[in-house]
C-alpha cells in the first residue's frame, strides 16, 4: 500500500510562526530562539517516508491439533529482511474469526534494524474446526510519525481441532429415532430375537443358534432362524446458513456450533446402536456423507464434523439457492431414511424444509437449539416467532426437541415423554 | 463436544485494553511537569500557566484523549509566550519549549500506541526508539538555538534572527504547497 | 499546480529563502556583515506581522485537519454472532430515534406484530383466523390502550402524548413494548394453562 500523511503534526509550522512572530514584535529573542526548535520539528516531520516493511514472518503454533476448550500458544518470529531500518513497526496478526485471544493481544510494536529479529507470543482458546491464519497487517511509520504505510504479509498457518466422538454417549437418545420407521422387522430369517423358522444345520452355523431341544429329542442338528431386523437409516441435517449463526450472547457459542455438538452426540449414539447414519448440511458449501456404518465411516464423519467448511464455527459468505439445494438433497436421501434436522428456527426457511421432508414421507425430528433471549425488544419478538414456528411444526406432526441450556439428552428425554403421551 | 456439559460455553467479552502505553505516558507527564518547573526560572506567571497545561496533559494522557494532550501542549506554549513577552531569558524558554514539545510527542504516541496495539502489547522497544528520535531532534535544535544566542551575544542578534526567520517562513510557505 | 513554470517559480522562491537564511547566518557570525545590514524597526515589524499572519493561517488550517489512521478492528475477538432479534432491535431503535427510514420501518414492524398477534391468537386461543383478525381490528384485543393504538395505527390518546412529552418518553417504544408483552402473555398464559391441565390429569 502507498504511504499516506497521518497529519499528526498538522499545525506545527503555524504555531511556530505565531510564537516567532510574537517574539519579533515584542523583541523577545528567547521566543525567536524557541521557534528554532519548532522549525527543527517542522523539518523533521518532512524527513523520510514510511518505509516498506520488508520482513519475513514465521508463525508457530504450540499445538497444531489441540482438543476443543484447550488453549494453544502462537509465536510470531519477525525478521527485517530489507535494507532499511524499520524504526516504527507495528504488527497485528490476523487471528481466525472463530478463535479468541485470551492472553496478550496478537500485536507487537517494535523497531527493527536490517537483519534484526523479534518475537511476539499470544495464546488463543480453541474451538472445534479448521482455523486458518492468513495475513498479518504491518504498519510502518517514519520516525516522526508524520507518514504511515500498511503492508499486508501473507503467512498461512492451519490449526485443526477435531473433537472426539463419544461412543454411545447416552442411551436416552434412543427415543430420537423410531422403531416404526427404518428399523423395520423383515421377513428375512437370520440373526435377531424373534423366532422365524428352522432349517437343517450347515457346518459353520454358530453354536448359539443350534436348536438343542430338537437335538435332544431327535438327535439331528438343526439351526434356528430369527427374524432379521434392519438398522435404521438416519440423516443428520444441520442448518448452517448465514441466518443460522445466531447466539444468545455475541461471542458465545452459536446455534450452528451447538447443532454440530448435537449431531456428534447423536451420531455416536446411533452408530453404536448399529444404525446407518449420514451427515448433511443446509448451507452454501454443502456437506453430504451418505448413511453408512463402520469405523472408516465414523472416522470420516468425525473429520467432517470438525473441519468441513459447511460446518464452520462462524458464518461464511455465500448464498444458498434453496430449491436447488432441496432437490439435490431429496434425490440423495434414501427412501427409508429418517431425518434429524438441527436448526435454530430463527426464520421461516427451515419450516418449509422440515414440512417438505415430512411430506415426502420421511420421519423428521427437529432439534432446535434455543438462542432466543428476553434481553431486548427484538429478541422478545424473535422468541415469540420461534415459539410459533415450533408450534406450526408440531401441528404438522413433526417431532420437535426444543433445546435450551440443559444437556441434550435431558431435552430429548423431555421431548420423547411428550411424544409418547 | 459431549452433550453432558452445559451446551453454551462461557463468553469472554473483553476487548483489548486500549489504555495508553505505560512508559510513554509516565514520560509525557514527567516532561510536561518539567516544562512548568523550568519556566519557574523565567517567569512565575508563565510557570503557573504551564502548570495548568501540565495538569491538562496529565489528565488527558491518563484518559487517553488525544485532543486533551494537544490542548495541554498549547497551554504550555501559551505559558512560554507569556514568559517570553514578560522578558524571560532565552535559556529557560528553550528548555521549556523542548520539554513541552517532547511531552506532546511522547504523550500523543502513548495514546496512539495504546489505540493501535493496546496497553498489554509488547511495545517497549518501539516506545524507546521513538522517544530517542524525538529527544535527539529536540536536543539538537535547542543546542543550535542556544549556540546562536551565545554567538550573537554582542552583535546584532535581531537583524540576523529576523533574516533567519524570513528565510524559514519562505521555505515553509514553499513546502506547504 | 505542477506545470513547469510553477515548479520553477517555487524553486526560485525556495532558493530565495535559503539565501535569506544564509545571509542571516553570516550576519550572525560576522559582525561586519550585520553592521552593513542594519535593519530598520519598521522592517522588523513587517517581518513579524508577515510571520504572524502566516502563523494564524496555518494554525487555523491545522486545527481543522483530522488525523488519518488505519482502522485495525479486533482480530483477537471472536467474530460475534448476532442475537436472533438484533435486526428487529435495530429497527425499534431507528423508529424511536425517528431517522430517515423510521416511518417505513414502523409500518413494517406494525404489520409484522399484527400478523404475529393474529397467528398467536389462532395458535393459542383456538380462534379461527377470521375471528382473530376481527378481534384485532375491532380493538377488542389487546386490552392495553397503547398496544391497541399501535396495532390499529391510530394516533395515541392525548393524555399519553402529554405524559410522554413531560417524561421525555417515546410513545412508540412503550407501545411496541406493551404490544410484545400482550402477545407474550398469550403464549405464557396458555403454557400455564397447559401445566395446570397436566397436573389435574
Amino acid at each position: 500500500m502507498r504511504s499516506f500523511a497521518t497529519k499528526r503534526w498538522a499545525g506545527i509550522e503555524g504555531l511556530t510562526l505565531l510564537v516567532v512572530a510574537i517574539g519579533v514584535l515584542t523583541t523577545s529573542s528567547g521566543l525567536i530562539l524557541a521557534g528554532i526548535i519548532g522549525f527543527g520539528y517542522a523539518a523533521y516531520t518532512k524527513l523520510w517516508d514510511a518505509p516498506v516493511a520488508d520482513v519475513s514472518i514465521d508463525r508457530e503454533l504450540g499445538d497444531e491439533a489441540p482438543a476443543p476448550g484447550e488453549t494453544t500458544g502462537v509465536t510470531l518470529t519477525i525478521t527485517n529482511t530489507g535494507s532499511k531500518w524499520l524504526s516504527d513497526l507495528r504488527v497485528i496478526d490476523g487471528v481466525p474469526p472463530a478463535l479468541e485471544t485470551i492472553d496478550g493481544p496478537a500485536r507487537i510494536g517494535t523497531s527493527l534494524r536490517p537483519g534484526e529479529t523479534t518475537t511476539c507470543h499470544y495464546t488463543v482458546s480453541v474451538v472445534r474446526g479448521k482455523h486458518t491464519w492468513d495475513s498479518l497487517r504491518l504498519i510502518t511509520r517514519n520516525p516522526s510519525g508524520s507518514r504511515e504505510r500498511e503492508t499486508v504479509c501473507e503467512v498461512s498457518t492451519t490449526l485443526r481441532c477435531t473433537p472426539p466422538l463419544h461412543a454411545g454417549a447416552n442411551l436416552s437418545l434412543h427415543g430420537l429415532t423410531t422403531p416404526y420407521s427404518g428399523r423395520v422387522t423383515t421377513d428375512v430369517g437370520g440373526y435377531g430375537i424373534e423366532f422365524h423358522s428352522t432349517r437343517a444345520y450347515r457346518s459353520g452355523d454358530p453354536l448359539n443358534r443350534i436348536d438343542w431341544n430338537r437335538r435332544a429329542r431327535t438327535g439331528t442338528l438343526s439351526t434356528l432362524n430369527f427374524r432379521e431386523e434392519r438398522a435404521a437409516t438416519v440423516i443428520l441435517l444441520v442448518d448452517s446458513r448465514k441466518e443460522a449463526y445466531v447466539a444468545a450472547e455475541p461471542t458465545g457459542r452459536n446455534a450452528v456450533e451447538r447443532s454440530v455438538d448435537a449431531v456428534a452426540t447423536i451420531f455416536s449414539s446411533l452408530i453404536s446402536n448399529g444404525d446407518r447414519v449420514g451427515i448433511a448440511t443446509m448451507s452454501p458449501t454443502e456437506c453430504w456423507i451418505a448413511p453408512q456404518s463402520g469405523k472408516t465411516h465414523t472416522a470420516r464423519v468425525q473429520e467432517a464434523l470438525a473441519t468441513h467448511p459447511g460446518l464452520a464455527p462462524t458464518a461464511t459468505e455465500g448464498t444458498l439457492y434453496h430449491t436447488l439445494w432441496f432437490n439435490r438433497f431429496i434425490r440423495r436421501l434414501p427412501a427409508d431414511a429418517q431425518v434429524v434436522f438441527c436448526s435454530p428456527f430463527v426464520d421461516d426457511r427451515p419450516i418449509y424444509t422440515a414440512r417438505r421432508l415430512h411430506a415426502y414421507g420421511h420421519l423428521v425430528t427437529v432439534i432446535t437449539p434455543d438462542e432466543t433471549t428476553a434481553d431486548t425488544i427484538g429478541d422478545r419478538i424473535a422468541a415469540i416467532e420461534r415459539q410459533h414456528r415450533l408450534q406450526t411444526l408440531r401441528g404438522n406432526g413433526i417431532r420437535v426437541v426444543d433445546w435450551g441450556d440443559e444437556p441434550l439428552p435431558t431435552a430429548v428425554m423431555a421431548a420423547t415423554q411428550r411424544w409418547s403421551q | 463436544m459431549s452433550g453432558e456439559t452445559t451446551s453454551r460455553g462461557q463468553t469472554r467479552q473483553e476487548t483489548i485494553n486500549r489504555k495508553p502505553a505505560a512508559a510513554s505516558s509516565y514520560a509525557a507527564i514527567f516532561l510536561s511537569l518539567l516544562a512548568a518547573a523550568v519556566l519557574v526560572l523565567g517567569s512565575l506567571v508563565g510557570a503557573t500557566i504551564a502548570a495548568v497545561g501540565a495538569l491538562i496533559t496529565t489528565v488527558s494522557v491518563y484518559r487517553g484523549r488525544q485532543k486533551g494532550v494537544t490542548l495541554g501542549a498549547l497551554m504550555t506554549t501559551g505559558a512560554i509566550v507569556a514568559a517570553g513577552v514578560l522578558g524571560a531569558p532565552p535559556a529557560p524558554l528553550l528548555g521549556a519549549t523542548g520539554c513541552a514539545i517532547l511531552a506532546w510527542d511522547i504523550g500523543s504516541s502513548a495514546i496512539d500506541i495504546g489505540q493501535t496495539l493496546g496497553h498489554n502489547a509488547d511495545t517497549a522497544r518501539l516506545e524507546a526508539v521513538r522517544a530517542a528520535f524525538s529527544l535527539f531532534v529536540t536536543s539538537t535544535t535547542a543546542t543550535v538555538g542556544y549556540a546562536i544566542y551565545v554567538l550573537a551575544g554582542d552583535g546584532q542578534p535581531m537583524t540576523a534572527l529576523v533574516l533567519l526567520i524570513l528565510g524559514a517562513v519562505i521555505i515553509i510557505a514553499v513546502y506547504r504547497q | 499546480m505542477s506545470t513547469t513554470a510553477q515548479r520553477l517559480s517555487v524553486g526560485w522562491v525556495a532558493v530565495f529563502g535559503v539565501l535569506t537564511i544564509g545571509v542571516g547566518f553570516t550576519a550572525l557570525l560576522v559582525a561586519d556583515v550585520s553592521e552593513l545590514l542594519t535593519l530598520t524597526g519598521t522592517f522588523l515589524t513587517l517581518v513579524g506581522l508577515f510571520a504572524l499572519v502566516q502563523g494564524v493561517r496555518y494554525t487555523l488550517s491545522g486545527k481543522e485537519t483530522d488525523r488519518a489512521h488505519i482502522t485495525l478492528g479486533d482480530p483477537e475477538q471472536r467474530k460475534a454472532a448476532p442475537s436472533p432479534g438484533s435486526a428487529l432491535t435495530d429497527d425499534v431503535a431507528v423508529i424511536v430515534a425517528g431517522g430517515r427510514s423510521a416511518a417505513n420501518r414502523r409500518r413494517k414492524l406494525r404489520t409484522k406484530l399484527r400478523a404475529l398477534a393474529v397467528q398467536s391468537l389462532v395458535a393459542r386461543r383456538g380462534l379461527s383466523e377470521q375471528n382473530a383478525l376481527s378481534k384485532v381490528d375491532t380493538r377488542e384485543w389487546p386490552t392495553d390502550r397503547l398496544a391497541v393504538t399501535f396495532l390499529s395505527n391510530t394516533p395515541y390518546p392525548p393524555r399519553d402524548r402529554v405524559r410522554a412529552v413531560l417524561f421525555r418518553q417515546s410513545l412508540d417504544r412503550i407501545a411496541i413494548d406493551r404490544t410484545v408483552t400482550e402477545i407474550e402473555t398469550l403464549w405464557n398464559e396458555d403454557e400455564q394453562q397447559q401445566l395446570a391441565d397436566r397436573r389435574t390429569k
